[in-house]
């Protein structure tokens, strides 16, 4: 019977012959070519990654209402996805199969030719599974949470009209719940971490002071002259690096009554220092987060009567009263601060910065495509403010969060701006409360478990405050007085860059002197020094569960996804915009049964074509000579 | 204009010195027809290839990685396999004309390579193994490719007006076998990144203008061995037969350079996995 079949292939039928030929081949592969440079040439709706109704609008201004419509109706912005480009590939594969059983003989030069073409047949069958069966979305994690859902995202039609847009936008958020997979097991972000080189890469950057002048960035490790530097007449000598120092407050013991007292904390690491901090009243309005914690917070009060300790001592729960605060510390002027407030632009006394709270978001997170910030969460997970500041003609808007205080990218005002929250806002699982007084014998610190205090120890040298398993906080010094010192300290991730500018033309030269990323103008060029610590890995420790139940704990990395029950989960993404400190990760996930096929045929393709183009020369080389 | 002044500078300006005078001298080597000189000539690339190398080895103790990242990296193992390539044909064939060809192919890349700032560091979704046998294989069949094309060059400058059958079928056997040697390479050179793709983000293709101008490159070359076994069935004189076939094997070179070179031009190119802005690592092939 099988030969019988074959023989069916082997017919003079013309449309079987027509199917199996060469030239069928040769037109289909061509006009796939064809199709392919079509695809790269019109914007493709999966590549803008925009909402249909906002497609609409790039479109119609890119190709015009009518060209548009035309292009839409032809499947031209998914091409690739489109009917008659699934046509052409199911009429290849039909003439690959064709081709190979008409052509099918029990011959071993014939090996290569079958699995070559075979495979073709393999990954066609890989890609149809992957597009029918796959599921593919995105998981975000928070640290310390756990997640088992996976939103899709789904390729939205592209609209010919401002109705239809409506339309599928409707129909997408009808969708909602449709989008979201339920994975049969869990995921617990443990930690995330944006690990970077210890070696750091200084740069020179320089660009034309020119709208549309292109930057360039100079590894000075590699290149220590740069002649002509965007076509201007200098030449650039790199004399030296060095780090950048700057005046730093840090606090220091003092005698002034004036003077706040401080609390020095050692940070303990099975037994082993690590972190030192200095804790007083004046800082941040006398609380801050522990070190390497995210949910104990410290508080430092300052009692000025023996009733007011008495009355803080003996209270079994925190109050839960109080408005978020703004507080801003300009040089030269007394701290200013005030309640939260939307709008108003506010003068901050005794000088000329301007604040202006824009926007308040009680969990701010940063949408990894569009770049905008979103509100995951109506819960206070990471609130933060956006301030606009201005002095003079200098102005910025930055975001401060509450929780990371010390974030701020970029100031170009010399503003420190903190956001201070309501203590019921703000309140986290853990409260270390450290009350002083005027008697150095007369200190405590407390302890308070979500609102409810369950410990009042004596504030001694030495005591230890436990922060995770192994690692305690250590009180090593208390000082009845602390001041803050200016002193020169090494700015971490800056660099100072000494250059010797030579003017080719007239000869003079210059010695210049660049700190940190601080722009400096010379001539018409714009100069920068940079220093970067390249990004060795992303790392999210992830622990999987089941039922509940962990089972085992997994690192997810760049090229180093987790595997498990047929899903596959990617590290794909993180907060942008709080780098490093990113709380959340964010993972592809993955199930493409089709992936096996596509894999199978890779091989095939492989093997097949070093059997045509290099085994079977050398055989037929082989049998010739001996025939000669 | 080229404005490379940097560590690796003296290597890279004493390859370039190198294939400058060898391409000179195959020039006149080729006006008189010489065979000394043609040697003198081929010498001459020879020590281009060797300056290449030394490059190519410093680049990687500076960088501790495989010096195939980044554009800069890229264009230079190009153009070192072409020399390698070139070396190994006219070795064989004695064209005479490709060390006049090669040479200017090798200068003109050298000189592109030198207005890219050297990578130092990958980004993480760089870090596997997968990129170099990636890049590796693109640039040794994109180099066999070239060779090709210039042996399809050199046919039609001098040797098509001779028009005897011999040196037609000499170089027709030519450019057949290093399209042949080549195309395995530009497959795995696909399928190494579709793997690689797989691994790093979960999709072995995306459609992206890069992958789609590859994937039309390589249907290029697959149409020219389709059609080289179809046009035995031709009737027509054995020139004009060639001479159809040559013409695919410019255009695939055609499509090397803009897949290689000029694809982020391409205004679907802003959506590209394979262009990089960072700070720390410029375009990739």
């Amino acid at each position: 019977l099988a030969t019988q079949r074959l023989r069916f292939f082997h017919s003079s039928n013309p449309v079987i012959r027509f199917l199996a030929s060469v030239k069928l081949t040769i037109v289909l592969l061509i006009l796939i070519g064809l199709a392919c440079i079509l695809g790269t040439l019109v914007l493709q709706a999966s590549g803008i990654g925009q909402p249909p109704d906002k497609l609409l609008e790039i479109y119609t201004q890119r190709y015009g209402a009518l060209r548009h419509r035309i292009f839409n109706a032809l499947s031209l912005y998914h091409l690739y996805g489109s009917w008659w480009f699934t046509v052409l590939l199911l009429f290849l594969t039909l003439n690959m199969v064709v081709c190979s059983l008409r052509r099918l003989r029990r011959r071993w030069t014939q090996l290569g030719f079958q699995l070559t073409h075979l495979s073709i047949v393999f990954l066609l069958i890989g890609v149809v599974l992957g597009v029918r069966r796959s599921h593919e979305g995105q998981m975000q994690v928070f640290v310390g949470g756990e997640s088992n859902a996976v939103r899709k995202i789904p390729e939205l039609p592209v609209p010919s009209t401002g109705a239809q847009a409506a339309d599928i936008m409707r129909r997408f958020d009808e969708s909602e719940s449709a989008r979201l997979i339920e994975l049969p097991f869990s995921i617990r972000l443990e930690s995330f971490e944006v690990r970077r080189e210890k070696e750091p890469i200084d740069k020179l950057f320089f660009v034309l002071n020119r709208p549309d002048s292109r930057p360039r960035r100079i590894d000075v490790a590699f290149q220590k002259k740069i002649t002509r530097p965007m076509g201007r007449p200098l030449e650039i000598q790199v004399l030296g690096t060095e780090p950048l120092t700057q005046p730093t407050e840090v606090w220091v013991a003092g005698t002034n009554p004036a003077d706040p007292p401080a609390l020095k904390l050692e940070i303990q690491h099975m037994g082993a220092s690590g972190l030192v901090t200095w804790f007083t009243p004046r800082q941040m309005g006398g609380r801050m987060p522990m070190p390497l914690s995210e949910n104990i917070e410290l508080r430092y009060v300052l009692t000025q009567t023996r009733e007011e300790m008495q009355r803080l001592l003996d209270e079994k729960e925190l109050p839960t009263t109080g408005t978020d605060r703004i507080r801003v510390a300009v040089a030269g002027a007394p701290a200013f601060e005030q309640p939260l407030k939307i709008g108003a632009p506010r003068r901050v006394p005794g000088t000329s910065v301007t604040v202006t709270v824009l926007r308040f978001v009680p969990s701010f997170s940063l949408d990894i495509r569009t770049r905008e910030v979103t509100v995951p969460t109506p819960e206070r997970i990471n609130p933060a403010i956006h301030v606009r500041l201005e002095d003079g003609a200098t102005s910025e808007a930055r975001w401060v969060f509450a929780r990371h205080p010390g974030m701020v990218s970029d100031p170009r005002v010399a503003a420190q701006v903190t956001f201070l929250e309501s203590e019921a806002e703000a309140a986290k699982p853990t409260i270390y409360r450290v009350l002083d007084s005027a008697d150095p014998r007369d200190r405590h610190v407390q302890l308070f478990q979500n609102g409810k205090r369950i410990g009042n120890y004596e504030g001694k040298l030495g005591l230890e405050l436990p922060i995770q398993s192994g690692v305690v906080a250590k009180i090593a010094e208390w000082f009845d007085h602390a001041r803050l010192e200016i002193k020169e300290m090494n700015v971490p991730g800056q660099v100072a860059m000494r250059l010797r500018i030579r003017n080719i033309e007239t000869g003079k030269t210059d010695e210049v002197r660049l700190a940190g990323g601080r722009e400096q103008e010379y001539g018409a060029l714009i100069l920068a020094a940079e220093r970067e610590y390249p990004i060795e890995q992303f790392i999210s420790r992830v622990q999987v569960r089941e039922n509940g139940k962990p089972l085992f704990e997994k690192l997810i990395m760049m090229n180093a996804p987790l595997k498990y029950k047929g899903y596959t989960l990617y590290q794909s993404g993180y907060d942008s915009e709080a780098g490093d400190a990113s709380r959340y990760s964010v993972l592809a996930v993955k199930r493409d049964p089709g992936v096996w096929f596509v894999y199978a045929g890779f091989g095939m393709l492989t093997l097949g074509l070093v059997i045509v183009f290099y085994i079977n020369p050398l055989l037929r080389r082989r049998s010739g000579e001996s025939q000669s | 204009m080229i404005s490379f002044s940097n560590a690796f500078a003296p290597a890279f300006y004493a390859s370039l010195a190198f294939f400058v005078v060898g391409t000179i001298v195959a020039a006149v080597a080729l006006a008189r027809w010489n065979a000394r000189l043609n040697w003198l000539g081929y010498a001459a690339h020879a020590m281009g290839g060797v300056a290449l190398t030394a490059l190519l080895v410093q680049r990687w103790t500076a960088t501790g990685i495989p010096p195939l990242s980044g554009l800069f990296d890229a264009v230079v193992v190009f153009a070192w396999m072409i020399v390698l390539i070139y070396l190994l044909t006219e070795a064989i064939l004695h064209t005479y004309w490709l060390g006049l060809l090669a040479g200017i192919a090798q200068i003109g890349f050298l000189i592109f390579a030198g207005t890219n700032e050297p990578t130092s560091a990958l980004m993480p979704n760089l870090k596997s193994a997968w990129l170099y046998i990636h890049v590796f294989a693109y640039m040794l069949s994109y180099a066999i490719m070239t060779v090709a094309f210039l042996a399809v060059v050199v046919y039609y400058v001098y040797l098509s007006k001779q028009g005897d059958d011999e040196t037609t079928r000499r170089y027709d056997r030519l450019t057949y076998q290093l399209v042949a040697f080549g195309f395995p390479f530009l497959t795995a050179g696909v399928i190494t990144g579709a793997i690689w793709a797989n691994r790093a983000w979960g999709t072995y293709w995306s459609w992206d203008p890069k992958e789609a101008w590859s994937l039309i490159t390589w249907i290029v070359y697959a149409v020219f061995l389709h059609l080289r076994l179809w046009s035995r069935t031709w009737k027509m004189p054995l020139q004009k037969r060639n001479a159809r076939l040559n013409w695919i094997v410019i255009l695939g070179f055609v499509f090397i350079i803009i897949t290689f070179f000029l694809a982020h031009l391409l205004p679907t190119a802003k959506a590209s996995q394979h262009i990089y802005t960072s700070l720390t690592t410029t375009r990739i092939g």
